[in-house]
Order: C-alpha cells, then structure tokens, then sequence
C-alpha cells in the first residue's frame, strides 16, 4: 500500500450503521474480518466514528486504527452525514504491522475473563459446543443444557442483545457480545479466542462467559486467631522468662565452678547452656515487643530526648562487646546535642540494635561511626560500619519480619530490625539502610526534631 | 405601614433564604480546600496558574458568543446585544461545567504558555517552524499544500489565543455536538432561530478542516518521515504534540499535558513509546526540562513496555 496516499477509498453506511458498499482496501479489510455487504461494520473503530457522524449530523475526520488476523493498517478517515447514513471517505491507508504492545493487552483481556469467567467452554471450528465447564454456580443450569446439547452452536442457549441477523455470526462480531442468560438478571459478556494456527479459529475456539454485575464479595470471616500468630502472649512472657533465668543463673554456677572443681568439657557445656539460654531469653523480649507493637493500640511516649546523649550510652553499654573484637565505636562528642521527639526507651532499644548489628557483623578491627545530626525539622541519627554491606535485594528484604538474610549463627532472632522500623514509625519517624555490597552499611533513624529546645 | 404588608416576606421565608445561603457557603467552603490543598502541593507553577485559568474562561465565553450569534444570525429581528446580555453569561457557565471542554481547553492553553515559553528560551516560532518552510517547499504538492494547512491553521490558532478565544470549528466533533447540546439547554432561547443556528452550525463544521485535523493529516502523509515531527525545534511544539499523539497512542491533550513540570514520566515514556533513541530524547528533555536528568538505566526500556506502561496508566 505505499505511496497511496492519494488514493482516496470511499465508503457509503445506512440509516442503521450498516456497510452497503465499500471500495478496496476497505472491502477486503471487512470481508476477511467476517464481514458482508451489505452488513454491520466489523472494526469498533469506524463502528463509533460512523455512529457519532450520523447521530450529530457532523463532519469527523480521524485517524483511526483497523486490524484484520495479521495485520494492523492506520489511515486518515473523514465520515460526513449524508441522507439517512454517511459517506466514508479514506486516504493515507498505511500498514503497521503487528505490533506488540496490544498484543499484550489483549493476553491481560483474556487472563482477566478466564479468572473472572461463569463458564468456559471449548467449541470446535464451526463454534459449535465440545465441552462445557461452570464456575458460578448460578449457570450450572445453562451448563447443564449446553453439556445435553453438544454438538450445537452455542449461540442456541444464550439471547444476544441487540440486533443480530443470521447466526451463527462471525467470532469477531461475536467476542465481546452482551447476552443473557435465561432466568438471570445481569447481563454477560463473551469472550472468544481463536484456537489453533493458521486461520484463527481453525483449532475452534474458547469460550468465556463474563457476568457485568460484580459478583457480590464473599467476605471471608476474619480468622480471630490472627494476633497470635504475631508474637507471645505479654501474659505468658513473665511465666517463660521464670524458668529460663533460673536455668542461666544455673548454669552460670556450673560455669564458674563455685561449688568446686570441674571437668573443663563441663565448663564448656555450662557456657554453651548459658549463651543458649541467654538468647532464649533475647527471643522471648523479641517476641513479646513485636507482640507489643503489632497492637493497634500501641502509641510509644515522646519526650524530649537528645539523640547525641542516646547514641553515647548505647556506645558505653556496648563498648565492652565492640573492644572484644578491636572495633572502635566513633560516638558523638560530649557536649554535641541533637534534641529529638520520642520516648528514651525505645530510641536505646533501636541504637542498641543497630549498634549491636554493626558490631557482631563487622570485621575484627574495624571502625563504626555514630553521627546525630539534625536539618530541616528531623534529627536523625546514623550507624556506619565497615562491615560486608547488603546488596539491593537484600536491603529490600531486611526489614522483614524472621529476616536473617541467610546467616544461621546462633545471633538473634531475625526481629530486631522488624522491631527496631515499627518503634521508628511509632513515634512518627523512619529506619533505612543505605548499603552496597563491600560498601558497609548505614542505618538511619530519623525522629521529629525537638523544635523547641533548638531555637 | 405594618410589618405584614404584602411586600415584605414573612419571617419564615427570610429564613428560608437565609438557610439555602448558609448552605451554599457551606458547600463553596467544602469545595475551598480540596481546591487550594491541591493548588499548594501539585508542585507545577503553570498548570493552574492564573494566566491558565483566564484563558480557559476566556475560551468558554468566546465559544457562549460564538453559539449566540449564530442564534442572533438565523433571525435578522433579534437584537445580538440583547441576545448575550441575556444568555451569555450562563451558557459561558454550562460551557465550563463541561469537564470534556475543560480538559480540552486547559491543554490548549498549556500549549500555547509553552509555545510561548519556548520563544523567550530559543527564539522558536509557534508557526513559521524550520519543519513547516521545508515542508511547504516540498516537490510533493500533496505534503507542500498539506503543510500549507497547517501553518495557516495554526497562524490561525495563535492569533486567537492572544485574544483568549477560541473557535468553534477548532473543537473535536463529540464536544462540539455537547456545545450545542448546552446551547439548548438555554432557557428561552427565542425559536425556531435557536434550531436553526444548531442545524447551520452542525453543516458548517467539519473536523478535518480543524488545526489538530490538519496537522494529523500532515503527519500521515509523511508516512516515516513524520518521526522527524519529534524534534520541538524542528518541527514547533504544536506539530511535535500532534506527532507524539500518534506515535505514542496518547491523547493529544494527554501529550499536552505530559510536557508539564509534574508529569515527566509521561513524556519520558510517551518519546520512548513513540520509538525515540535515548541521545534524541535527552534531548528534547532538555529544551523543556534543562534542570531534569532521567533516571539511570531508562535508556535499557524498550518502546514496548512504554508504550505498556503508558497504557496500563491510562485505563
């Protein structure tokens, strides 16, 4: 079709829409849609430009788009009322291929009416019913019929809307019709697709019915036991706790050999049964926080705190840990100050995390800085360490819950960074982590600046 | 002269007004915030500037005189200046109710602040483009004349915006039709001139005689060579919207729209749609954005899955 650009192909429609003649390309374009002459205009496009132009008596001019099985043509078409129908006029008839892109949209049409399908059913070339499926209990009447009639077109059980002429109708005309089903209220929507290469419909075809009211939602009851599963019970919590320190103060007898000599072998095995009950007892603090703060009802208690002083005690009560294995812990100056909105706490409970993190997971030797600083009505404050970094799925991952990014050593329970967002959040600010891998990582909390004592 | 006299309203009916106007301000104040919230945080200066606004009301009157005085041609008797002080006002109003008119309307006065804009930055011409000259002399008197169209169309199209108006011809056919539909929703509109403004309006117009309906004609004649129409300082903002509209499938009002400061990823991915490489789409970002780097890794999208994304945000 190059170079037709000057070619002009006309077209007449009737009072009803209908094409009652039409020159080449546009004759061929509708006869290998299904189309007749005279008959219904096939492509939806000049379906609707036809349509408007005789019901507002007015003069279009469009570019539309028109498809057959294999090709997609672009042209410039200019429709003007005439008499009862319009006179169709079309130049710049030009071929786009196939393209991609409503392929595509037309795989998501389908895979929405198979998942929101009534009824499927396979048909055979001539759409003539091979087997029938139901899905909503309410066609397993027409189910039931069509199943006892196989063999017939499928149009035989369902009524069209609108005026349809002979049947059975080309599939085309036939995908997206409206029918009813009898003694249904709603209206349904078809969807065939074309099975089989070659000519589409030559492996027959698949039928989908579609209902047009929204199925009402089938509320699932809530399952009650849901808060559960979060956590411990805060009353079982203390009844745990009992038992499990008195294993470790046990133990730690054993270990330190009070009642007299030991085996070293035992004094091992005491140590291991103290650090096991020791993380134990961390689980059960873990479980009973996440418990805790999953509450709805859950609101942390802001005071004024300074960032800077929070950072220094968390670096005093861990230094111990960080001088075990040579990791210089950089915290704020004292007489730097960083005031913040949040409840003491749990600002300690997240810097002792996070700090705690940096230091089991960073190489023996190394440095991890703490920096409170505080712009633009948030304090924030930042652990920095020298550690192996988290790559971008990781970080996408460690703020979920039981999260332990595949380390299995015996360190924590995989909560703490799930506890340590949700308490950021609760006091209306943020935790995120900045890393790459080989990079180290930086963990910043961010809380509502304490506007007050700044100015 | 008692309280009762028939002149005066009773108390209850006083208070009957005084209700409906508590409850209209009632109502103005509910529509107030939504309104300035979204004034304060949209972030784009120009999309609701007050030049934008003025021209869009501008537009809307223009097109109320324009229906009215076909009205006052069908009927040599009636007094035009007594026809719009009658109606103008209201059906200027029921224009702008008219969320179709609105939306068509604001993008072309978009257009126009940034064909404006354009000019101050590089000097480029909203109608005599380097595009349309070389066009224009083209062998091929199909194209030659076509271009022709279009530089007077839009010649055309400027010079009534300088005056915030804007023609009826200019519209689409569906907003047309419901232009005339408001005209006759005019209460006592004198007849039979009213029905026969309507039906001499609906012969007389013809959308291919439009700007957008010549420049679209333009561009199919040139087939391939209308992706050069995809360089605004070639082909001039008006073309390169109308270009971008058919190769990105966007709305020409939607590609308007996607030139504003809040919608960068619109035009990012309606150029990609339209199959522009990552150097040509630089830029054309920047001409209109110079401060906007896009982001790392766009260059790997490939026209398809723009022209997806595009799609999905549209449904």
């Amino acid at each position: 079709m190059v170079g037709s650009s000057t070619l002009q192909t006309f077209a007449r429609t009737d009072g009803a829409d209908r094409l009652i003649a039409a020159q080449e390309p546009l004759a061929g374009l509708h006869a290998r849609c299904g189309g007749e002459l005279p008959g219904e205009i096939i492509a939806p496009a000049l379906r609707e430009v036809v349509q408007m132009a005789r019901e507002y008596g007015l003069r279009l001019a469009r570019r539309l788009r028109m498809a057959d099985d294999r090709e997609v043509f672009s042209m410039w078409v200019e429709v003007e009322p005439e008499g009862e129908g319009c006179q169709v006029a079309i130049s710049n008839w030009r071929s786009e291929g196939a393209p991609p892109s409503s392929v595509s949209g037309d795989e998501h049409r389908i895979a929405m009416a198979r998942h929101m399908a009534g009824l499927s059913a396979r048909l055979g070339p001539r759409q003539e019913l091979l087997a029938i499926e139901h899905h909503d209990a309410d066609l397993a009447g027409l189910a039931r019929a069509m199943t006892a009639g196989v063999g017939r077109p499928w149009t035989d059980f369902v009524a069209l809307e609108g005026n349809v002429h002979q049947q059975p109708l080309h599939w085309r005309l036939l995908d997206g019709a409206r029918l009813r089903v009898a003694g249904l209220p709603q209206l349904w929507t078809a969807h065939l697709m074309p099975l089989g290469g070659g000519d589409p419909g030559s492996g027959g075809f698949e039928l989908l019915l579609v209902s047009d009211s929204v199925p009402p939602a089938t509320a699932k009851p809530a399952p009650a036991l849901e808060q559960r599963l979060n956590g411990i019970d805060r009353k079982i919590a203390p009844v745990l706790r009992q038992p499990v320190s008195r294993i470790i103060a046990n133990a730690e007898t054993i270990r330190s050999q009070l009642s007299g000599p030991l085996a070293d072998e035992y004094t091992g095995y005491a140590a291991d049964i103290t650090a096991a009950g020791e993380h134990l007892l961390a689980l059960i603090d873990d479980l009973t926080t996440l418990e805790m703060i999953d509450d709805d009802s859950f609101a942390p208690a802001p005071d004024q705190i300074d960032l800077a002083d929070v950072a220094r005690r968390a670096a005093g009560i861990l230094g111990m840990r960080a001088s075990e294995r040579q990791i210089a812990v950089d915290a704020p100056k004292h007489g730097e100050s960083v005031p913040a909105i949040g409840e003491f706490r749990r600002v300690l409970q997240i810097l002792l995390n996070l700090l705690g993190n940096a230091i089991r997971y960073s190489p023996e030797g190394s440095s991890i800085w703490l920096r409170a600083e505080s712009e633009g009505g948030l304090a924030s404050i930042t652990v920095a360490d020298q550690g192996e970094g988290l790559s971008a799925e990781e970080i996408a991952r460690v703020f979920t819950k039981f999260e332990r990014l595949g380390r299995s050593d015996d360190g924590g329970s995989g909560l703490g960074l799930y506890i340590s967002r949700r308490l950021a959040e609760a006091m209306g600010g943020t935790l995120t982590v900045e890393s790459a891998k080989g990079q180290g990582a930086r963990f910043t909390l961010s809380l509502p600046a304490d506007e007050a004592a700044t100015s | 002269m008692s309280g009762d006299s028939p002149c005066t309203p009773s108390i209850d009916q006083v208070e009957d007004v005084m209700r409906f106007e508590l409850a209209r301000g009632d109502a103005l104040l509910a529509s107030a915030q939504p309104v300035l919230s979204h004034l304060l945080t949209s972030g784009d200066q120009v999309q609701f500037g007050d030049e934008i606004i003025a021209r869009i009301r501008g537009m809307a009157n223009h097109a109320a005189r324009q229906l009215l005085d076909a009205v006052a041609e069908a009927d040599d008797t009636l007094d035009r200046d007594a026809l719009l002080a009658r109606h103008a006002e209201a059906l200027a109003e029921a224009i702008l109710g008219d969320g179709g008119f609105l939306s068509h309307a604001h993008a072309l006065a978009l257009e126009i602040h940034w064909a404006d804009k354009l000019h101050h930055r590089c000097g480029l011409d909203a109608v005599l483009t380097p595009f349309l000259q070389e066009l224009a002399a083209s062998p091929d008197g199909e194209i030659a004349s076509a271009a022709m169209h279009v530089m007077a169309a839009q010649a055309r199209f400027v010079q009534q915006q300088r005056r915030m108006e804007l023609a009826l011809g200019e519209l689409p056919g569906d907003l047309f039709h419901r232009l005339l539909l408001a005209m006759r929703g005019c209460d006592e509109l004198p007849e039979p001139a009213g029905e026969q403004a309507e039906a001499h309006l609906r012969s007389t117009f013809d959308e291919a005689k439009g700007r957008a309906g010549h420049m679209a004609r333009l561009l199919l004649a040139l087939g391939h060579k209308a992706d050069r129409a995809l360089a605004i300082d070639h082909a001039g903002l008006a073309l390169f919207a109308s270009a971008l509209a058919l190769a990105s499938g966007l709305s020409r009002e939607h590609a308007i729209y996607a030139l504003g400061e809040n919608q960068l990823a619109r035009l990012a991915l309606a150029l990609r749609a339209a199959g522009l490489p990552q150097s040509a789409l630089e830029a054309q970002f920047l001409l209109l954005h110079p401060e906007i780097t896009l982001p790392p890794g766009f260059d790997g999208l490939s026209a398809e899955r723009a022209a997806a994304l595009l799609t999905l945000a549209q449904d």
